[in-house]
């Protein structure tokens, strides 16, 4: 998760154009440039010359008879030597690759996690050419022309999920100049890359059943090399997949004094693909009902209700998200967050859609995801 | 009817049994020092052999705990681009996989130069130090950038506390040392916890990081892989899948195997050796229990007064043996806690002892450490108070049969055993033993044979000798008392040893199973001896040995490499280089070690042991590939015969090898093949050897050549051959540790018991004491008939123990020895060894029945009659 | 054999209250009393067994209390021997080897240890049983075997502990015949401890025993008819 943060971070920024940012930063890592073309589908893959880089799949899945899961697997890359002191090796140590895996399963009431750290070598890689990357049994692949995209997924021996993703709306990537802006600093900007609607199915196995299903994915791709801004102390960022076919990505990033930073944001995303960027003054996330942790002591605001003008006809939509299941923390040394599937209900409590909302430094300090 | 009067078993506790304890607390302590002693030998032993078998799991497992399945090549390693196929064979199959590179290292001593002795050499663990920390952050829990810091260096090394204490290193220390044959430098980097969680880490062992490691040894292949299946509800359908996968696809090349397996082995290639080691434990157990019955039957005869009051009080004589048995019960509790005690700190000593000899018989192992499991607090109190009823049954009975007092005013003596007195009872059971010789061992499984019937003969000789000995004591007394010098005091001891007491009797049977243990144990080890240098005399012809500094058997992972030894073989003064390398297979199903040698310096230069064969070679059938030399172990375990083909799954495919003839090989006791090196090289591919030995031309000086070869190649070790000889003989008195230290508990409680009859029978004769000092006695004239009177046991004990054995030696070379291990011995009485055995522990014997007399007398004060 | 003074006590009960008596050569004198008149504490100290708190015990010119252990013990092996109310022979020992014990512990030589026990066994009348274990023989022949085991070593002094108490009277009287007979035949004086008015008839003088204190002989009415 150490850069997820930067995902949030990395949001967007309405654009103020000052000089273009240096190619390198001060360790040698590239930076990202405004305006840069991006060769697809090589971009989805690897992208090694950055510091960090992540692949963030959620989803909501179903089986035919009602039985709902909610899936993450996140798959990070961080560079541990600037480009040109890394080599390949069986047993390298240019990349770290950190990979979280979570199932929810309301049914059951059980929520499910684990963690690996790797080496880059012969267990754990991510291909430069095309999106592959693994971590020992856990892989994210696609076909050569990105048509599809293929998951594995395992929590220790207690459940596996192996989905096939075909994206249903175009690819976005975030920001104005085709960066996303994370902050003052020139050089705090990514490539920031969704499919927002990914049609999802497969089979999830739980023990020693074996559930066909189906659902849809958000996968989120960032590619970047600077810091998280140290004033911030958390984040709660939302993906909400309505049912009329629109999405919205809303993030809102803590400050120590308790106030938003003026990076959070909100964006709609409109059925063909086309978004509109809402400021922090343009949507209100407020907290309603808590959770407290039995294992880390945090106390997340579980239950948020977002408000928002639409885009379309500029009135004002109200999003009350609803978890499916209180207890879907991951509690990791060092790397605390709440990561969640929910329903998400208007005003007068009817569902219309689904959302994957995300806690982060309610747990103590996040040092462990910078 | 009921007793009119009886009394509770706590009120007899409370009013007797504790008082008594407590007045005389220094014969409770040495009671229960006995009782302990006797008990914790057992327990420590018990949990030394759990210890060692425990070593026989990998040092990997302390590391991240127990592997589901062990990847392993016979010979050269697996190759580093097996781990992707590994993977890719695994599919999605939740498994982690853990490569690991096994290897010893020996520190090369700062002050010579040289590489140090066997005991600097530890334990190397390559290991993806990323994938530990992940799996167990306790290892290393420095900080995220430390340990990178640490991967990036590629000199770096881990090791443990105990390691860095003996090296005299810390943190930031550079350490020369000597890998895969050369002198490498390391620096260290960190010292290991002495836990990961709970599980204590082997203190013998070093670890870096496989990436820096491979590169260090210029290597691309590992040891073995490590496959674990994580927790969950699928673990057991997914350990079963995983094995058939991998069986599957690399089962053929290389071997797949769970720790299970290897425990198994471990357990079954030393269980011969374990239950020889419980058995000697046993034995020290069984002379306990004389002690326990003779010091409890010493309390019955001091308590007489108390008995007789009791039974005048109307308490009848099966009351009596009742609460007599309540007592011995309190204390065979106590006896188990001390037990406990004493067997817990024996075992962390005893632990060492048995690993050492494991180590040297079989094979390297993880130290471990002594654990008390719940079972042997149970075994030890059930020890405890079985071998303490058992022990006061016959002093319980005699208590309920105790005469009036007057009667013992009356100057007669206390009545012996009368198990004792039918010495045919004994004669009978050494003869049932005898034929029980006749009877064929055990065979739990394949391959091992455990001497069942030899054990039966062995404790039959042990009891029945018992019973005819202490039986014809009498007649020994009745031939001292007549053959006496005209002295007072040598004729009275005589004439006591005519009519022996209880007393007499229970030490005599203490100092007879202790004599017999002790000499056939050195009966045992001495033809050991003999027989091992014999072969060594024989094998060891060349004239240097050659082997990498760390060498220590064929598991170390240490070996020579090819192009050193070529480099060797070049030096004008050496006219030939032999070369030896082992490898693993498996015969008949059964593990075994086949071994290759250049035939074409045998009989010429080289020598077999023969003790079947050899065959002409020429009269090798045609549809077999080679010919074979088995050893003696080989054949017995597999069943096999000289003339006969055996196959053999070989990288290279099957062979068949043809057993040409059988010879002496003490050097493993699971088995081995000699085949011609040719042969073993163009089956297993390899180029690295275990040792190597030199013949040189003979004008050469061995002691130049083997300074010019240290120098040239500073990883090797390079021995002549009468220090390899020095070696070779201190490995095998090592192997002999435990035994030699069980001789001595033995001889030390038969000595211990000696001290206490003899102190019994002081106490209890009081009366004749007096009677003695008015007759005109002197207290050193009594002192010396104590010391006459313990000589005479001594003596009886010495000369039936010796008796004992000379055929338990003979059960333990001829039966036991032999369905065990499959050893051949020849026959050597250690007829000097005895001799001092005899006169140390009648010059001991008297020094203490004198000393015991002595300080008792010097205390004692006349009563009046 | 003279005592002066002899005072014993054993914690603040007094015993011996002050004993004087002496005890001429071939004298034969037996001390009587009831129990716990302290004739045996007086017996155990002559024996050297207890050692008195005061007063003096000569015997053949030395003082007993002066002595050391060792000259004790050659006194006891030479001179002063002891017969006990339970005989205490040594068991493990026949009737010959327990007649014959203190002639080896002086060292004489076997030829004079033959001769001297086959006679005093026959004096007993024990040459029969002379192979025999104390636990073989009846309470008359092992009080037989003790008077000759005392009087081997022709000493100066038997002392005599209530030598007929654990016999019935026809063994008894059969004992004290001996016992006087052998004193008189050995010339040894002999001390007796008895509240046995048959005992005390063998004997020349009656000492009687109260509280600790000895009143010299006793008035004769007690003393019966020697014949």
């Amino acid at each position: 998760m150490k850069s997820s943060l930067t995902l949030f971070l990395a949001a967007f920024t309405p654009a103020i154009f000052h000089a273009a940012p240096p190619a390198f930063n001060a360790e040698g890592y590239r930076i990202p440039q405004p305006g840069a073309t991006l060769e697809f589908p090589r971009a989805h893959a690897s992208h090694p010359d950055f510091r960090i880089e992540w692949w963030y799949l959620t989803g909501h899945l179903f089986t035919a008879g009602g039985r709902r899961f909610g899936y993450q697997a996140t798959f990070f890359r961080s560079a541990l030597k600037p480009p040109e002191e890394q080599d390949a090796s069986a047993f390298g140590n240019s990349q770290l690759y950190m990979t979280h895996m979570a199932l929810t399963h309301p049914e059951d009431e059980t929520f499910l996690f684990e963690q690996r750290l790797a080496r880059d070598g012969w267990d754990a890689t991510a291909r430069t050419d095309r999106l592959e990357v693994r971590n020992g049994n856990w892989s994210l692949t696609a076909d050569p022309l990105f048509s599809s995209l293929q998951l594995n997924a395992s929590i220790r021996s207690e459940a596996a999920w192996d989905l096939v993703l075909i994206p249903e709306k175009p690819l976005i990537r975030f920001g104005p100049d085709g960066t996303s802006r994370k902050g003052p600093s020139e050089e705090a900007r990514s490539y920031y890359l969704s499919f927002t609607r990914l049609r999802t199915s497969g089979t999830v196995e739980v023990g020693d059943r074996s559930f066909t299903v189906e659902g849809a994915s958000w996968m989120d791709h960032e590619i970047a090399s600077n810091q998280l801004d140290p004033e911030l102390v958390g984040w709660d960022w939302i993906a909400i997949q309505l049912e009329d076919g629109w999405e919205i990505k809303a993030y809102l990033l803590r400050r120590e004094d308790g106030t938003p930073s003026e990076y959070s944001a909100l964006i709609w995303i409109d059925p063909e693909g086309k978004t509109t960027y809402r400021g922090i003054e343009d949507f209100q996330w407020e907290k309603s009902r808590f959770w407290t942790s039995p294992h880390s002591g945090g106390r997340y605001p579980v239950a948020p209700i977002i408000r928002a003008l639409h885009p379309v006809d500029g009135r004002e939509r109200v999003f009350r998200f609803e978890p499916v299941l209180k207890d879907q923390e991951l509690d990791l040394p060092g790397s605390t967050y709440w990561e969640g599937a929910g329903d998400i209900l208007n005003e007068a409590g009817e569902s219309i859609g689904r959302a994957y909302l995300e806690m982060v430094g309610y747990a103590g300090p996040i040092e462990g995801l910078r | 009817m009921r007793s009119p009067t009886t009394i509770s078993i706590p009120t007899f506790w409370r009013l007797f049994s504790l008082r008594h304890a407590r007045t005389e607390w220094m014969q409770t302590v040495l009671l229960l020092l006995i009782l302990g002693l006797g008990v914790g030998t057992f327990l420590s032993i018990r949990m030394a052999n759990r210890a060692a078998v425990e070593g026989f799991q990998l040092f990997t497992e302390s590391l991240k705990g127990p592997s589901d399945w062990i990847i392993e090549a016979p010979t050269n390693g697996i190759p580093v681009e097996a781990l992707p196929r590994i993977r890719e064979q695994l599919g999605s199959l939740p498994v982690q996989i853990f490569p690991v590179v096994e290897r010893n290292l020996t520190r090369v001593l700062p002050s010579t130069g040289d590489p140090g002795g066997a005991g600097s050499t530890i334990r190397l663990l390559g290991v993806d130090l990323v994938q530990i920390r992940s799996v167990a952050s306790s290892v290393d829990n420095g900080s995220m950038d430390d340990f990178w810091s640490i991967i990036d260096d590629p000199d770096h090394l881990l090791v443990s506390r105990e390691v860095a204490d003996r090296w005299q290193v810390s943190t930031g220390d550079p350490v020369s040392l000597v890998l895969n044959g050369r002198k490498v430098s390391f620096t260290i980097r960190g010292i290991l916890p002495e836990f990961r969680d709970s599980v204590p880490l082997p203190a013998n062992l070093a670890i870096a990081d496989l990436g820096a490691l491979l590169q260090r040894l210029d290597r691309a292949t590992l040891e073995r892989i490590e496959v674990i299946v994580p927790e969950g509800a699928g673990r057991e359908a997914t350990v079963e899948r995983v094995g058939s996968l991998l069986q599957e696809a690399f089962g053929s090349r290389w071997s797949v195997t769970s720790p299970t397996d290897k425990e198994v082995d471990g357990a079954a290639m030393t269980a011969a050796f374990r239950l020889n080691l419980t058995v000697l434990s046993l034995i020290a157990l069984l002379v306990g229990l004389y002690l326990i019955a003779q010091t409890l039957d010493a309390t019955v005869s001091r308590r007489r007064t108390e008995i007789a009051s009791l039974r005048s009080l109307g308490l009848a004589p099966r009351d009596i043996q009742r609460l007599w048995l309540s007592e011995a019960l309190l204390y065979g509790v106590a006896a188990g806690i001390v037990g406990l005690l004493m067997g817990y700190a024996m075992a962390t000593i005893t632990v060492e002892a048995v690993t050492t000899t494991v180590r040297a018989l079989y094979r390297d192992t993880a130290q471990t450490a002594a654990t008390l499991r719940f079972s042997d607090g149970l075994l030890a109190f059930a020890l405890g108070i079985g071998g303490s009823l058992v022990a006061a049954w016959l002093p319980a009975r005699d208590a309920a049969s105790t005469p009036p007092a007057q009667f013992l005013r009356l100057g007669k003596r206390i009545p012996p055993f009368p198990v004792f007195q039918h010495p045919w009872i004994g004669l009978a059971a050494i003869a049932l033993g005898a034929l029980l010789l006749f009877l064929p061992p055990w065979q739990p499984r394949p391959g091992t044979t455990v001497p069942v019937m030899g054990y039966a003969t062995a404790f039959l000789w042990l009891t029945g000798g018992t019973l005819a000995t202490v039986g014809s004591l009498r007649w020994l007394g009745r031939i001292l008392h007549r053959t006496a010098p005209d002295s007072a005091p040598a004729r009275l001891a005589a004439s006591r040893l005519r009519q022996p007491t209880s007393r007499h009797q229970l030490a005599l049977s203490g100092f007879f199973v202790a004599i017999g243990m002790a000499a056939s144990m050195a009966f045992l080890i001495n033809s050991f001896q003999h027989t091992v240098t014999a072969w060594l005399e024989q094998r060891l012809q060349a004239d240097l040995f050659l082997s990498s500094a760390g060498f220590q058997g064929a598991d170390s992972g240490q070996r020579m490499p090819g192009i050193v030894l070529d480099r060797i073989e070049k030096d004008p003064e050496i006219l030939e280089l032999d070369r030896y390398r082992s490898v693993e297979v498996r015969v008949n199903g059964s593990r075994t070690t086949l071994g290759g040698s250049r035939f074409d310096l045998l009989g010429d230069r080289q020598r077999l042991l023969w003790i079947n064969g050899p065959l002409d070679p020429d009269s090798r059938p045609p549809d077999t590939d080679a010919i074979a030399y088995a050893n003696e172990n080989l054949i017995r375990r597999t069943g096999l015969a000289v003339g006969e083909a055996v196959r053999l799954t070989t990288p290279s495919g099957p062979v068949v090898l043809w057993i040409g003839g059988v010879h002496a090989d003490y050097a493993r006791d699971n088995g081995s093949l000699l085949v011609d090196l040719g042969n073993l090289e163009s089956w297993y591919q390899f180029s690295e050897y275990d040792t190597a030995g030199a013949f040189l031309s003979e004008t050469a000086d061995p002691a130049i050549v083997q300074a010019r070869l240290r120098e040239a190649h500073p990883g090797l070790a390079v021995r002549q051959n009468g220090e390899l000889m020095d070696a070779a003989l201190f490995i095998f008195n090592q192997t002999f540790a435990v035994t030699r230290a069980l001789q001595l508990i033995g001889l030390v409680v038969a000595l211990a018991g000696l001290a206490l009859s003899l102190l019994s029978l002081l106490r209890e004769s009081g009366r004749e004491l007096s009677l003695q000092r008015t007759l005109g006695m002197s207290r050193r004239e009594i002192a010396l008939t104590t010391a006459l009177e313990g000589m005479g046991i001594a003596l009886a004990g010495l000369l039936s123990g010796i008796l004992l054995s000379i055929g338990l030696g003979l059960v333990l070379i001829y039966v036991i020895n032999r369905q065990s291990f499959g050893w051949t011995l020849q026959l050597a009485f250690p007829w000097t060894d005895i001799l001092l055995l005899a006169s140390g522990v009648l010059g001991l014997g008297l020094l203490i029945a004198y000393a015991t007399g002595w300080l008792y007398l010097r205390k004692w004060k006349a009563a009046p009659l | 054999m003279r005592i002066e003074g002899l005072r014993k006590a054993y914690g603040s009960q007094t015993v011996l209250k002050g004993v004087d008596f002496e005890l001429g050569e071939r004298e034969r004198v037996a001390i009587m009393g009831p129990s716990g008149s302290g004739k045996s504490t007086l017996l155990n100290c002559l024996a050297g067994l207890e050692n008195p708190d005061a007063g003096l015990i000569r015997f053949m010119g030395q003082d007993l209390g002066t002595l050391g252990e060792a000259a004790v013990t050659a006194l006891r092996r030479q001179s002063l021997t002891s017969i006990f109310q339970f005989f205490h022979l040594l068991p493990t020992l026949n009737a010959r080897e327990n007649v014959e014990f203190p002639l080896l512990l002086r060292r004489d030589s076997r030829d004079e240890r033959m001769a001297k026990v086959a006679a005093l066994l026959e004096e007993v009348g024990l040459t029969q049983r002379a192979g025999a274990l104390p636990s073989e023989l009846s309470g008359g022949e092992m009080q037989r075997l003790a008077i000759a085991r005392a009087l081997i070593t022709e000493p100066a002094l038997v002392l005599a502990d209530e030598p007929t108490g654990s016999l019935d009277s026809r063994n008894g009287a059969r004992i004290l015949d001996l016992l006087r007979e052998l004193t008189e035949r050995h010339q040894t004086s002999l001390l007796m401890v008895t509240h046995d008015i048959e005992a005390s008839s063998i004997c020349t003088r009656i000492l009687q025993m109260r509280d600790g204190l000895l009143l010299e002989d006793a008035p004769q009415l007690l003393r019966p008819d020697p014949a």
